[in-house]
């Protein structure tokens, strides 16, 4: 893989893991499932305590869940690269916002992707993503209004 | 087009849309003017209901009058990026934080800026921008 060819690639993964996060983000759950390859793993064992999950549908199953009707915020940092022809390592740092609702507190969060894509007819997606967390603020629900004083 | 003309042009794209967004927060209005075209359309209607603005200097003063007393901060992550010769389109997750004074609340944003971009003379410049949100914080006045 020449240098031309690595940036290139490099460029494309950065424009896809970009959109992956916009379809997150949106709820643009077709688009979502676009990026991803049929055997797609999912690894949120060390934020969520639950084993990691095989399979695309499995996993969009459990993302539409855990967001619901929650608002999300999803924004990638530098990315570290590795690449080795038709398969790319790499790791981003992340930050998230998800606000659930009136009343329920809400989550800053910060950590790591660590994606693993493939290349499968001249497309890159998504194989598998590892979720690790380095710091959540949980921030309480704005005070309900007081009671006007009688 | 080649592969590194297009990779070139992504690099040129991601240092003006960072050039967009510093001028903005310096209120370097000159800067700022000199990355749109002249018939450069601002659509900020998701969250303001303001009608989609035509023309550079109808936006310039537009922009102007919203912030011209407040600190802003915005900053652009991960872009999708799309080249055809002389024109791009352009996707940034952004976020933006906005404080007027001490009475007013402020603002913590997050959305997208989608972008038209067209190069001119050698320079890219933004034909058009669309502002989406996802979430606003409004935050408590901290003194005052």
């Amino acid at each position: 893989m020449n240098d031309i060819e690595a940036i290139k690639a490099q460029l494309e993964i950065y424009t896809l893991k970009a959109r992956h996060m916009r379809m997150l983000d949106t709820k643009d759950w077709a688009g979502y499932a676009e990026l991803l390859t049929e055997d797609f793993t999912l690894d949120i064992s060390e934020a969520a305590n639950i084993p990691p999950i095989a399979g695309r549908d499995a996993a969009l199953k459990l993302i539409q869940a855990s967001i619901g009707t929650g608002k999300t915020v999803h924004q990638i940092h530098p990315p570290e690269f590795e690449l080795h022809g038709d398969e790319a390592h790499v790791v981003w740092a992340m930050h998230d916002r998800t606000v659930r609702g009136p009343g329920e507190p809400s989550l800053r969060g910060y950590g790591h992707h660590h994606d693993r894509w493939v290349r499968r007819n001249g497309q890159w997606r998504l194989a598998a993503e590892r979720l690790t967390r380095l710091h959540t603020d949980i921030i309480s629900p704005a005070p309900a209004k007081p009671t006007p004083a009688k | 087009m080649q592969d590194s003309e297009k990779i070139t042009a992504w690099f040129e794209l991601c240092e003006a849309k960072a050039r967009y967004c510093r001028t903005l927060d310096t209120k370097d209005w000159a800067g700022y003017a000199d990355l749109l075209t002249e018939d450069y359309e601002l659509d900020v209607s998701e969250g303001t209901n303001l009608p989609i603005i035509k023309g550079r200097d109808a936006a310039l003063k537009q922009i102007q009058s919203s912030i011209l007393t407040a600190k802003t901060s915005h900053q652009v992550h991960g872009p999708e990026i799309e080249i055809k010769g002389d024109e791009a389109k352009t996707i940034w997750a952004m976020q933006d934080r906005v404080v007027w004074g001490p009475e007013r609340p402020s603002l913590i944003g997050y959305g997208h800026y989608h972008g038209r971009w067209v190069k001119r003379n050698g320079k890219w410049k933004l034909a058009a921008l669309k502002l989406t949100r996802l979430h606003m914080d409004v935050e408590p006045p901290t003194t005052g």
